[in-house]
């Protein structure tokens, strides 16, 4: 796979992430010794982010506009009595809005250009259909303890049944760092099995593994860390939680 | 007279936008807080963070939920026979604070809503709670695990 050049259909494929959890694994190290196909790779999902960024920002501008184009109106035509009351008018309902609705005002500048295509080259993991009937899961795992894997793995099962009952189309992906990432560990995982049965049971399922944990094991305790197939290994896991919450994902800890 | 008009609108215009941002400095908030820890400790923990929140933004001007599914159920489970956990529950319902549980986690658990658990009712079950976290942070609730 490494040694061959990779297709364009397949980076597509890749970006857009309709691979399976092998393909994409494979990709991944495809990718990773290919520093062509990595650019296009790169390229391919700054235009992807730039056509996302293109739809998501014109519901945040009204908001951002509301206070300047009121300022204007009010100093320029200050003499007439019918400006006024329109700006009185505006006025309360601008007071109003901005009392009830303040977390919605805060949330705003988050969707500006600057921040969300700052992580354009290192976003390693490959989701986002944005519609509007799509539901977005990131589940964060920080705890290598049995008991408490084998709960968050059934809290992750039943809630991709409840969506497949219901027909909601949702993604859900599951971020282990820390003592978490015990689960994806080839040779340690208690559940190394069950992994692989819910990856191929579940193609909207997709298990993360943090980079900065995978090299601070190696370099505190000499381990090279082995992933069960069809991990997907992402830079940060606290970096991604943030990406995640910007894209709109809803962020669960378990 | 249109100048005083005017000047009068204007008084009032800005009394208006002040008025309102100025009553309670933390404005509306949309909260959701998860619990799926079992430890008692924690759990109580939590009950006070809430207390807290609600005293620092008013709870007139709050929409506040509390998310159970796995071991976070034990928390009800508490309250049925612990009056001080009770007490705090009960405090936390009449501020507004609404208590929602996980359908998975009653039937998983096999326990019975009305026996097992403290003053749950029927309204209070969510079919999943991890979906319902997803569902209320969709809505712009802010994401609290304590």
């Amino acid at each position: 796979m490494s040694n061959q050049k990779i297709s364009d259909e397949f980076i597509s494929a890749f970006v857009d992430d309709q691979l399976t959890s092998e393909e994409k694994a494979e990709a991944y190290q495809a990718i990773h010794n290919d520093s062509e196909a990595n650019t296009r790779v790169c390229d391919l999902r700054k235009i992807r982010d730039l056509l996302q960024l293109a739809y998501k920002t014109p519901p945040v501008l009204p908001v951002c506009s509301t206070r300047p184009k009121q300022k204007s109106l009010f100093s320029g035509n200050i003499a007439a009595g019918i400006a006024a009351g329109v700006a009185l008018v505006l006025g309360v309902s601008l007071g109003f809005q901005l009392n009830s609705d303040s977390s919605h005002v805060a949330s705003a500048p988050v969707d500006t250009g600057v921040r969300t295509a700052a992580y354009t080259s290192d976003d390693n993991t490959s989701t986002m259909v944005a519609t509007s009937g799509q539901v977005n899961i990131l589940i964060q795992l920080n705890s290598g303890d049995r008991a408490h894997i084998e709960e968050s793995l059934n809290e992750v099962e039943s809630v991709l049944n409840y969506y497949r009952e219901i027909g909601q189309s949702a993604r859900v992906e599951v971020i282990t760092n820390g003592d978490g990432l015990t689960l994806l560990r080839k040779d340690i995982s208690p559940f190394a099995e069950r992994v692989k049965s819910m990856q191929r049971e579940y193609d909207n399922l997709t298990f993360v593994a943090c980079q900065n944990t995978i090299n601070r094991l190696n370099a505190e305790q000499g381990i090279t860390v082995q992933l069960i197939p069809g991990t997907v290994v992402i830079d940060s896991a606290v970096a991604q939680i943030m990406r995640r919450q910007q894209q709109g994902w809803a962020y669960i800890q378990v | 007279m249109k100048k005083l008009l005017a000047v009068v609108l204007m008084a009032v215009f800005g009394l208006g936008v002040m008025g309102v941002s100025v009553a309670g400095s933390y404005g509306k908030q949309k909260v959701v807080y998860h619990v799926n820890y079992k430890q008692e400790k924690r759990q109580i923990g939590a009950l006070r963070n809430i207390q807290n929140h609600i005293n620092a933004v008013g709870a007139e001007n709050m929409d506040l939920r509390v998310v159970m599914h796995s071991g976070g159920y034990t928390l009800l489970k508490r309250a049925n026979n612990d009056p001080n956990i009770q007490g705090k529950i009960i405090s936390l319902k009449k501020q507004g604070v609404k208590f929602q549980i996980c359908a998975n986690t009653l039937r998983g658990k096999k326990l019975n809503y009305k026996n097992d658990l403290f003053d749950v009712d029927k309204s209070d079950i969510v079919p999943s709670g991890v979906a319902e976290l997803a569902h209320l942070e969709s809505m712009g609730f802010a994401y609290i695990r304590p």
